[in-house]
């Protein structure tokens, strides 16, 4: 029954995550002042309102 | 006195050292060198001097503040927008002359200034020698040699630059003659500028009489949104002395002005700033590489011996370190395995995410390698090359020149991201070339394709992994090119435009460097394993789970097993409890046993996973999917792959991990795919194929969307499906026939 619980709370996790992720990436495709965040971040690209850009300081 | 904080830019030529500066004084990840593509937009980074905190901005590339491109756009509405205390104009001391074309657009545009005299090691071995003083004296300025690459002269650079931000000095524009004919309109101009106060609050009345002149199109719009009617006269004035040059001299007054300022950089050279030691056609060292890596017919076969040096090289120096990977995991497996008991979670854990993440994390060591192979490609400025050469052929497919770096960035060597990709087509003026461009990146083997790519190659073709990713490498060139031609001779018909592409000299890049972008790189591909695709993997498990298969067939195995225990004696059946674990110490009768109920159990595994939602899906695109060779579980992973390419894998890992029973005997995900009787060469190229250019993944969509529009984002999603579905049913059917 526990394993089931928390496996309960890790999918819930999992799905709210995911979840905010794409809400995320289409209201960033809505705004005309932000670009896509693709999630990595090599630096090697033109988006500077990118989220993983602003995490890594760049 | 002395400010707290001070702001900086930091603008330049493309490939004048800007980046590498930027590095060395932030400290920043970024790459180094400047192609179209890389720099749209700025980057700001922080560090702190003496007691003072430094806030910089690395500005685009740019040979002009004329807006005739998108970092021509962004170099100037920075500077005009943020005002910085101070401008680093950073300079190629071994290109002076083109160099300093910015910087007389600097001096026109009035803004604080400093230069950094950068590759004072370059010029010299050009055996260029500049007397920096009278240059500094003869334009007004503090100038400052560097080489940014070892930081050389950096910290003076930025004293320097505190120096000037702090200072009182007044910078107004410097008036450089255009001739008598603009000169004289340009006066007038001014003084109605003024009168008006016109765009004053952010531009010089020089700075803006110019640019009227020049007909910047940018200039022209803020003009007419600020005052619509003094905006039409001043076009109407302009519009005069234009048509007079034209007329008169058979020129607009753009190139006036434009060899004026050539005119106005000569003659401060020619005042004995610089001193060419040898001559000064003689080949540098960087051309004389490119007679041989850029030649017409060597330069292609270099390129393409280059691309398979770099797989040969990822595969087997990356094959002992991804092995331990595995094992790492299989035994991570079998702790979770032997500590947690029978349920959810363990089978949560286990399957989704240890055989699912792990799967994608067990290729971290190979992605690491082809990332630093790429770095050495990248920062030696062979990349450049690259694109260059690819240039010629690009042309043939209807492609602009300037497509070649989002190609690059989408992953042509392998390894890169389509979203960067797509916005990187941004550099493309021409709408159609752009769009043709936006719509066939998406096919290159981008960094989540490649651990798809390696798995397939690896299990089905091990003999000749290489030489299969980059037959696989030229595939996706070929089939981007033809889809591009194919785009450009139907619904993007339109002329080419021309272009020209600067090379960068080569440098040997630092250690430092190369092993910041090959960790940065790969940091970012656990970071995703880590976050995404472990959700993803999470979500993707609860759908292959649920609802799980009916009560009356659960039953059923329930009663078969029970049925087959009893046909045992009951020391048979005590024997299998108690050492339930240690298989290998079972006597004959009791692991024949343990084989029957194995078995029992992955048919229930199998028929739980049929019955679930994913299980269902994928069993729903079979009767289709069959043509191509996939059965239902290569679906429900093709499914994922929308998500994230590399969800491709974990599900994978999962579908097959949840067919498995023991888990510490189990094999890497690639043997299990080999084991599977569904599986063969013929369909792993189908399935490869497939993945290779079906839909982009979700993020990739959305970004063609915002960049084009939804109409385009779903054309790419039905174009490149039905595409790669029709090429993967003509592998497998083509295929089957030879057996």
């Amino acid at each position: 029954m526990w394993q089931t619980i928390i496996t309960g709370i890790i999918v819930a996790l999992a799905l709210f995550f995911i979840g905010k992720k794409v809400y995320h990436t289409f209201r960033q495709a809505m705004d005309p002042k932000q670009d896509i965040s693709c999630g990595g971040c090599c630096g090697n690209c033109s988006i500077s309102h990118c989220d993983s850009k602003k995490n890594n300081n760049i | 006195m002395s400010k707290q904080s001070v702001t900086m830019a930091l603008a330049g030529n493309p490939n004048a050292g800007k980046t590498t500066l930027f590095n060395h004084l932030t400290g920043a990840r970024q790459q180094v060198g400047n192609y179209p593509g890389i720099t749209v937009d700025h980057k700001e980074g922080f560090f702190k001097h003496a007691e003072q905190e430094v806030s910089i901005t690395d500005l685009p590339g740019t040979y002009s503040l004329t807006a005739y491109s998108v970092e021509e756009v962004v170099t100037r509405d920075f500077l005009t927008d943020h005002r910085p205390d101070v401008v680093i104009n950073i300079v190629d001391a071994s290109n002076l002359e083109r160099n300093l074309y910015l910087t007389t657009q600097f001096l026109e545009m009035g803004v604080p200034l400093v230069i950094a005299l950068n590759m004072m090691d370059v010029a010299k071995d050009r055996g260029i020698e500049i007397r920096v003083q009278k240059l500094a004296d003869l334009l007004d300025v503090m100038i400052v040699p560097i080489i940014a690459r070892s930081g050389k002269g950096t910290d003076e650079l930025i004293e320097a630059a505190i120096k000037v931000a702090e200072s009182d000095k007044v910078w107004g524009p410097r008036d450089i003659s255009y001739g008598e004919d603009l000169d004289e309109v340009l006066m007038k101009i001014m003084g109605t500028i003024n009168e008006a106060s016109f765009l004053t609050e952010n531009y010089n009345s020089r700075f803006t009489g110019i640019k009227y002149l020049e007909h910047d199109d940018q200039m022209l719009t803020k003009g007419q949104e600020s005052n619509p009617k003094f905006a039409k006269e001043l076009e109407k004035t302009v519009g005069v002395i234009s048509d007079h040059l034209l007329k008169t001299m058979d020129v607009y007054p753009e190139a006036i002005i434009a060899d004026h300022r050539y005119g106005f950089i000569k003659s401060i050279l020619r005042q004995g700033v610089m001193t060419h030691k040898f001559d000064t056609d003689r080949l540098y060292t960087s051309d004389k590489i490119d007679k041989v890596l850029t030649n017409r017919l060597l330069g292609p076969l270099v390129m393409l011996g280059i691309l398979f040096g770099l797989y040969q090289f990822t595969f087997s120096w990356s094959a002992l370190p991804v092995l331990w990977m595995e094992g790492i995991f299989s035994w991570l497996g079998a702790v979770v395995d032997n500590t947690l008991p029978d349920g959810m979670l363990k089978s949560m854990i286990i399957s989704g995410v240890i055989d699912g993440v792990g799967g994608v994390l067990g290729f971290v060591p190979l992605i690491m390698f082809m990332f630093f192979g790429i770095a050495v490609l990248e920062d030696s400025g062979y990349l450049a090359r690259v694109a260059f050469m690819m240039d010629r052929v690009f042309r043939i497919f209807g492609l602009h020149g300037s497509s070649v770096m989002p190609f690059i960035v989408s992953g042509g060597i392998a390894g890169g991201c389509a979203v960067p990709g797509v916005m990187a087509t941004r550099t493309l003026r021409s709408p159609k070339e752009r769009m043709a461009t936006l719509l066939t990146v998406p096919f290159m083997n981008c960094g989540a394709k490649v651990p798809v790519l390696v798995l397939l190659i690896g299990a089905f073709f091990s003999d000749h992994k290489a030489l299969y990713m980059f037959l696989f490498t030229m595939l996706a060139w070929l089939v981007a090119l033809v889809a591009a031609k194919f785009l450009r001779m139907t619904v993007l018909k339109g002329e080419a435009t021309p272009f020209v592409m600067e090379l960068p000299p080569y440098r040997f890049p630092t250690l430092r460097g190369l092993f910041i972008h090959t960790w940065e790189r790969t940091w970012q591909y656990i970071k995703k394993a880590g976050t995404v695709i472990l959700g993803i993997s999470i979500l993707l498990w609860a759908l292959m789970t649920f609802p799980g298969i009916p009560e009356s067939e659960q039953e059923f195995y329930e009663s078969t097993r029970e049925k087959i225990t009893s046909e045992y004696p009951a020391e048979i059946q005590q024997e299998l409890i108690h050492i339930s674990k240690e298989a290998t110490s079972l006597s004959p009768v009791a692991m024949e046993l343990k084989e029957k109920l194995d078995q029992i159990e992955m048919n229930e595994s199998a028929a739980n996973l049929k019955y679930s939602i994913a299980g269902k899906i994928g069993s729903f695109f079979e009767p289709l999917s069959k043509y191509a060779g996939f059965d239902w579980k290569t679906n429900i992973a093709l499914l994922g792959g929308v998500a994230a390419k590399e969800v491709i894998i974990s599900t994978l890992g999962t579908v097959y991990s949840m067919g498995e029973v023991e888990v510490d005997d189990s094999d890497s995900l690639g043997k299990r795919l080999v084991r599977d009787p569904n599986w063969n060469s013929v369909v792993a190229v189908s399935v490869l194929i497939f993945i290779m250019f079906y839909a982009p993944c979700f993020v990739t969509v959305v970004c063609i969307a915002k960049e084009a529009s939804w109409n385009w984002a779903f054309f790419s999603i039905a174009f490149n499906t039905f595409f790669a579905f029709l090429a993967s049913v003509a592998v497998f059917q083509i295929g089957s026939l030879f057996g």
